[in-house]
């Protein structure tokens, strides 16, 4: 499968490209210069005519672009970002999208702040916190494109990224980078006749005790099971 | 009450403004490039002071989302960004309340078979006309969940001088219907859908909560 990854020199970035590249074609692409061996591309998100040329022939794109700070990039990024990556997706064809956020993309304050197992398919409850509104208008644009074009647009939802060893942080959305790499390349490979409709969301953490968010659905319908052994995060020494 | 309206070079900001300026202290703001040579005053709803100072001494926002004739990017940017700075420099403010000129357009697709109430969801599509009042009530709705200030979402037909055809408002119930909802601020997020004639929006609501008749006295 030919596949762009949008926001390529993210921190995500190199972990897609090592669970990907050997059994997919990979172009890789951003608003600065990748470092990589293969092909890519400088890609400003926030214009459409510069995504629509890169997404032009692929059979899926991943977009990990992520901004958080400048009100107006994170807006050019998270929202537009999303609208043009899908408008360009259904103009050329593309049948799949892989969108990537954070958890409170969909589960925002009003579910975190007061429920316990939170599942993906919640109404979108993103809040006022710029990244969380921004990306949350993303997304919820490229679900209305899913429902009204044939594309399938795939969320998944991260949070707080660590590794086995790193300095402990008892938090109930952990997820390693490396699982976290896995989820994305189990929806680039999933079957989407399998998906229960055009576009579907993923709550992506490690198997957790915490009981306020379910990872079961991403288990369930894109097979996928994340390995690293996190707990050393949340248990008494 | 000092009011202020958005897109005020637009035809239905105008018709907003005017209505309510025998009973509030009303300010229009437009970009500025359509606002030279009028009293409207001219703003980017950027990430800045001139923003804030728009919002200064401001009871209640009207948001009408007509800026124009738009680049696609540039009716998301606008209904997404512009209007999130907007309601913060409101939040910063003290606004006490938004009122949002939606539209039933968001239920075209829905078959026209059934009668349609504010408890159904909108039939979205992705036309930038349509997808606008999404956005624009998606921000909204946000901030009212984060308790920021209460939002009243008026869902018009499409708006008519006089004799009003199937889904179809006219402009004195927009009127009627807007200056009701500043006066009673009915609270938390309200959906009202309004229309004059026809049997495939219902106004029970908002005949009751704000006590309006946009039927006319049928």
């Amino acid at each position: 499968m030919k596949i762009l990854i949008l926001g390529a020199a993210s921190r995500f970035g190199p972990h897609l490209v090592k669970a990907l590249e050997g059994d997919h074609e990979l172009l890789l692409s951003d608003i600065v210069e990748v470092e990589s061996d293969h092909p890519n591309q400088r890609v400003d998100i926030s214009s459409l005519a510069e995504v629509s040329a890169a997404v032009d022939g692929v059979d899926a794109v991943i977009n990990s672009t992520v901004e958080r700070g400048d009100r107006q990039r994170a807006f050019d990024v998270n929202t537009l970002g999303c609208y043009n990556t899908v408008r360009a997706a259904v103009d050329c064809g593309v049948p799949r999208v892989i969108n990537t956020g954070p958890h409170f993309t969909i589960q925002g304050p009003t579910y975190e702040s007061y429920d316990y197992g939170i599942g993906p398919d919640s109404p979108p409850h993103p809040g006022v916190n710029l990244y969380a509104h921004s990306k949350g208008i993303g997304q919820e644009i490229s679900r209305v494109f899913a429902e009204n074009h044939p594309i399938h647009v795939l969320m998944l939802l991260f949070y707080i990224f660590r590794e086995e060893g790193d300095a402990k942080f008892n938090h109930p959305h952990l997820i390693s980078w490396s699982d976290a790499a896995q989820a994305v390349r189990c929806a680039v490979e999933v079957d989407l006749g399998t998906m229960p409709s055009s576009c579907e969301v993923f709550s992506i953490l490690s198997d957790q005790p915490h009981g306020r968010f379910s990872n079961s659905k991403a288990k369930r319908l894109l097979g996928w099971q994340p390995v690293d052994d996190l707990s050393q995060h949340y248990t008494r020494q | 009450m000092r009011v202020l309206v958005t897109s005020g070079a637009s035809s239905t900001a105008e018709l907003i403004a005017k209505g309510l300026s025998g009973a509030h202290e009303v300010h229009s703001t437009e970009m500025p490039g359509k606002s030279a040579g009028t009293s409207i005053v001219g703003c980017e709803l950027g990430h800045d002071e001139e923003t804030d100072r728009l919002c200064d001494g401001v009871e209640t926002v009207v948001i009408v989302c007509e800026p124009g004739d738009l680049p696609e990017t540039e009716v998301v940017d606008f209904h997404s960004r512009r209007l999130y700075n907007l309601l913060t420099a409101a939040a910063n403010q003290g606004v006490k309340h938004v009122v949002l000129i939606s539209s039933l357009r968001l239920f075209e697709s829905v078959p026209d078979e059934y009668e349609i109430d504010e408890h159904w969801a909108p039939s979205l599509t992705p036309e930038p006309d349509s997808l606008k009042y999404h956005v624009a009530e998606f921000v909204c709705r946000e901030f009212e969940r984060a308790r920021t200030f209460p939002v009243t979402c008026l869902r018009l037909g499409e708006i008519v001088c006089e004799i009003p055809g199937e889904n179809e408002v006219t402009e004195a119930a927009v009127v009627q219907t807007v200056l009701a909802a500043i006066n009673k601020r009915p609270g938390l997020w309200s959906v009202f859908h309004v229309v004059s004639e026809g049997t495939r929006f219902i106004t029970g609501r908002v005949e009751k909560a704000l006590e309006v008749t946009p039927r006319g006295d049928q």
